[in-house]
């Protein structure tokens, strides 16, 4: 086996071969290659030839192309890439190859979008990354459209998501939520996966339906002035209200699929940047790029913590009307940024 | 048939390659059973079977060592870590190289009842040594034992110490093997605290983190990298050297190495604030202390600083940047990466200069000691362009334990032998206990625990252990470390 001219350890040795048949194909002397001597030398040889070929696997497993899949957790901690829960070996191997590539684009759109999509692995939806500058200025949108591979192997860059700056600010997520969710913060950003026709989740099932009931306490919050968090007794109603089950309300994915989104967000964004939410649409017509500002399929700058802001109090998410821009959005926390800090994720 | 790695890393005994031997031989039709007392068949095998046995450890070891992470596990035949591998990998796939063990080094109290001075310096140094442990010390710096007072020396273990051996633990009282006629040596305040090399765990995390460092973006593992990587003052450089000074191939050193750093971001605002703690706790100095006025006289540059350096005395190397008017200040002007400055105030230093700098007019600010470095070394390396780095050393938060031990008489361990490994035992526990201490049952806690465990551990053979304070777990904010505070220990023997 070689690439060029360097060559790999082959996958099988025949020294066995060589040890019991005589020259010029061999080195088993005559005398000792007749039916006896030859096993002997056989069942020696045959022990050579298991531990070459152990060897030349021994030094092939520490490249990705090459390796076992048992290895692939040593080359995820060597190397900081890991697979997506559901991520083929080819996709994985790639990815494992381009690390440094990656790592270069660490702390950018490229970066945190790149990651986002390897959890995601192998779906392939539209994800961007968005934030704004202030209000009436410029807001700034990366995206990768639905079904790209940005980086396929044996590529050495990737390939950039579409930036589209709007000159006139249109994504304003707060920014009139006053008093309670817009504590003069910028160097934010938000990355939105699309999640279109049931992939890579379908629109959330477990949600507060009509008719059921959430038992809330209202508690003050240094950072956001009012959350709401749940209170004994357990609420009641709804369609599945479930503690700890693994799943999540308006959410089809896992917790485990969330923090794993969360994770990858945290693991490529800059130090400096903070990536409140990630939000996951079910509508292909929402945080529309295009749209200008006051376009019902934009965020108003009413949206608070995961919820939206009317006349000063906080609907939940469970307020259909309440929700904008539709009923089909699922907010997960960003990354982890100061412990202790609600709603940082 | 293709093997896995976990075929790979385990090594197959002679007995279990001669068994395969034989039954081959036995399944081609040899008679294995039947040979006869002096036929060297078996022996044959048995050698074959030692000879491929050694040569299969060799294959485990090939394949282990392809991974830094495997590496960091390895273990020779007593369950001792292998470092070898490990730092082959990491020094030849990310040019990171093992952080050296370091002394321990900080104050030592001394009283001097009669009314003469002693001075002393690294040509004439005071000696000192824990009577317990026998780990000894020499001051740092030149200095004076002010007569009629107590003063603070600055001490660092011995060469015959470094690493965790020359720990010392807060409250005990050294003793000065220097002949000083009415001085004594008061209990240390603040442990001294010795590190030993960088364990592997460690040494991986920041070859890990390094990848951050390859974007330009700031990533918050290449502040962690930056921070951690920052060689010691004494310590041999990878390319053979010792490093004794800035340079301006390597401008940036500690006294003591940073060993913890955690990255916060200030939401909203964009600015990054990067704790970093020592194995002492606190990191000295100061990062970008504003200046506001430099004076030049008979060979000696005199500055001062808005707010205090962050040190009290002795020696410690600084770096200016941005006097206006006396611009001969600034290091980059002088070409000398650093100055090697010494400490007359809490807001005022002087280092040697030949020529005036100029005239003060206004402006600069300078990164002094450890906690300059680090800041100088994150603002040139991680920073990206536009963005707003802190860099702060973490508080320390002072762990005061009052513990009853119950040791058995047998075991023939002294009160003050105790006392010391406990001492010794809590400041290396503390000194590992991240930045904003751990999570568990709470967050930003010090486990009573593993403060319990640590007393126990301390000296072989201890029954039991009964902690009267902390009563509880021990509670940080996210930027503080503990360090062991006042140690009240009663040894009962049993």
């Amino acid at each position: 086996m070689s690439q060029s001219n360097v060559q790999v350890p082959a996958a099988t040795s025949n020294f066995r071969i060589i040890a019991t048949s005589p020259p010029p194909n061999g080195i088993c002397p005559t005398y000792l290659a007749g039916p006896v001597g030859s096993r002997y030398l056989y069942s020696m040889a045959i022990i050579y030839d298991g531990l070459n070929d152990a060897a030349g696997y021994a030094v092939r497993a520490r490249f990705p192309n090459y390796a076992p899949s048992d290895a692939y957790p040593w080359l995820a901690q060597d190397r900081q890439i890991f697979q997506g829960a559901s991520e083929t070996s080819t996709s994985y191997v790639a990815r494992l190859i381009q690390w440094l590539d990656l790592w270069r684009h660490s702390g950018s759109s490229t970066g945190v979008l790149l990651g986002v999509l390897a959890t995601m692995s192998p779906n392939t939806p539209q994800v961007l990354t968005v934030s704004s500058t202030g209000a009436g200025e410029y807001s700034s949108w990366d995206t990768y459209p639905a079904g790209v591979s940005p980086f396929p192997a044996g590529q050495t860059n990737p390939t950039p998501p579409a930036h589209y700056l709007a000159a006139t600010a249109n994504f304003d997520w707060d920014g009139s939520s006053q008093p309670y969710y817009y504590p003069s913060v910028r160097w934010r950003k938000w990355v939105v996966i699309f999640s279109i026709g049931g992939s890579p989740w379908p629109a959330p099932t477990k949600t507060w339906s009509s008719g059921g009931s959430l038992n809330v306490a209202v508690v003050s919050d240094a950072t956001y002035g009012t959350k709401y968090q749940n209170q004994s007794p357990a609420s009641a109603g709804g369609t599945s209200c479930n503690w700890g089950d693994g799943t999540c309300w308006g959410w089809a994915g896992t917790a485990a699929q969330a923090s794993a989104l969360s994770q990858a967000v945290g693991t490529w964004k800059s130090a400096g940047c903070w990536y409140p939410w990630i939000v996951v649409t079910y509508d292909a017509t929402t945080f529309d790029q295009s749209q200008a500002f006051g376009s019902a399929k934009l965020p108003n700058g009413l949206w608070g913590y995961n919820g939206r802001i009317v006349a000063d109090s906080t609907y939940g998410t469970k307020y259909l009307s309440a929700r904008y821009p539709s009923s089909t959005a699922t907010f997960i926390a960003g990354p982890v940024e100061a412990p202790g800090v609600l709603g940082l994720g | 048939m293709s093997l896995t790695l976990s075929d790979l890393v385990t090594p197959s005994s002679a007995a279990d390659i001669l068994s395969l031997e034989l039954t081959t031989a036995q399944n081609l039709g040899l008679p294995i059973t039947s040979w006869q007392p002096l036929d060297p068949s078996r022996t044959i095998f048995q050698i074959n079977g030692q000879i491929a046995s050694f040569y299969s450890s060799t294959v485990a070891l090939i394949a282990q060592g392809g991974y830094l992470s495997y590496a960091a596990t390895m273990v020779d035949a007593y369950g001792n870590p292998i470092t070898g591998w490990m730092d082959l990998v990491g020094q030849n796939q990310y040019n990171v190289t093992r952080v050296p063990p370091t002394s321990a080094a900080g104050p030592v109290s001394v009283t001097n009842a009669t009314g003469t001075s002693y001075a002393y310096s690294p040509s004439s140094p005071l000696l000192f040594q824990n009577a317990s442990t026998g780990a000894t010390y020499t001051s740092t710096g030149t200095g004076t034992v002010s007569p009629s007072t107590s003063s603070t020396v600055q001490v660092q273990a011995d060469q015959n110490w470094i690493g965790q051996p020359g720990t010392s633990g807060s409250g005990v009282v050294l003793v000065l093997l220097t002949p000083l006629a009415g001085v004594t040596v008061n209990a240390l305040t603040a442990s001294l605290v010795g590190s030993n090399a960088e364990l592997n765990a460690n040494y991986l995390t920041r070859c890990q983190s390094k990848l951050a460092s390859l974007s330009p973006n700031g990533g918050k593992g290449a502040y962690v990298y930056v921070a951690e990587s920052i060689p010691v003052f004494g310590s041999v450089l990878p390319t053979g050297a010792t490093f004794l000074a800035p340079t301006s191939t390597q401008p940036y050193g500690v006294t003591t190495a940073v060993t913890r750093t955690t990255v916060a971001l200030n939401t909203g605002s964009g600015i990054v604030t990067a704790y970093v703690a020592n194995a002492n706790g606190a990191v000295p100095g100061g990062a970008q202390i504003p200046i506001s006025n430099v004076t030049w006289g008979s060979g000696t540059t005199t500055v001062t600083t808005s707010s205090p350096h962050g040190l009290s005395s002795g020696t410690a190397y600084a770096i200016i940047s941005g006097v206006l008017g006396a611009t001969g200040a600034n290091n980059q002007i002088a070409i000398a990466p650093a100055w090697p400055v010494t400490i007359t105030g809490l807001s005022s230093f002087t280092f040697a200069q030949a020529t005036t700098p100029g005239a003060y007019s206004s402006g600069g600010s300078v990164e002094m000691s450890d906690l300059g470095m680090v800041d100088a070394a994150i603002q040139a390396q991680t920073v990206p362009d536009g963005m707003v780095a802190l860099v702060v050393s973490a508080s320390a938060a002072a762990v005061n334990v009052t513990a009853t031990v119950y040791i058995p008489t047998i075991a023939g361990i002294s009160t003050a032998t105790a006392t010391n490994a406990i001492s010794a035992a809590l400041s290396q526990y503390f000194a590992s206990v991240p930045i904003g201490g751990v999570t568990a049952e709470n967050p930003n806690i010090v486990p009573l625990s593993e403060i319990i465990t640590t007393i126990t551990n301390a000296n072989a053979g201890t029954v039991s252990v009964t902690v009267a304070s902390p009563a509880s777990d021990v509670t940080l904010t996210a930027s503080q470390v503990p360090t062991l505070g006042t140690l009240t220990l009663t040894v009962v023997y049993v």
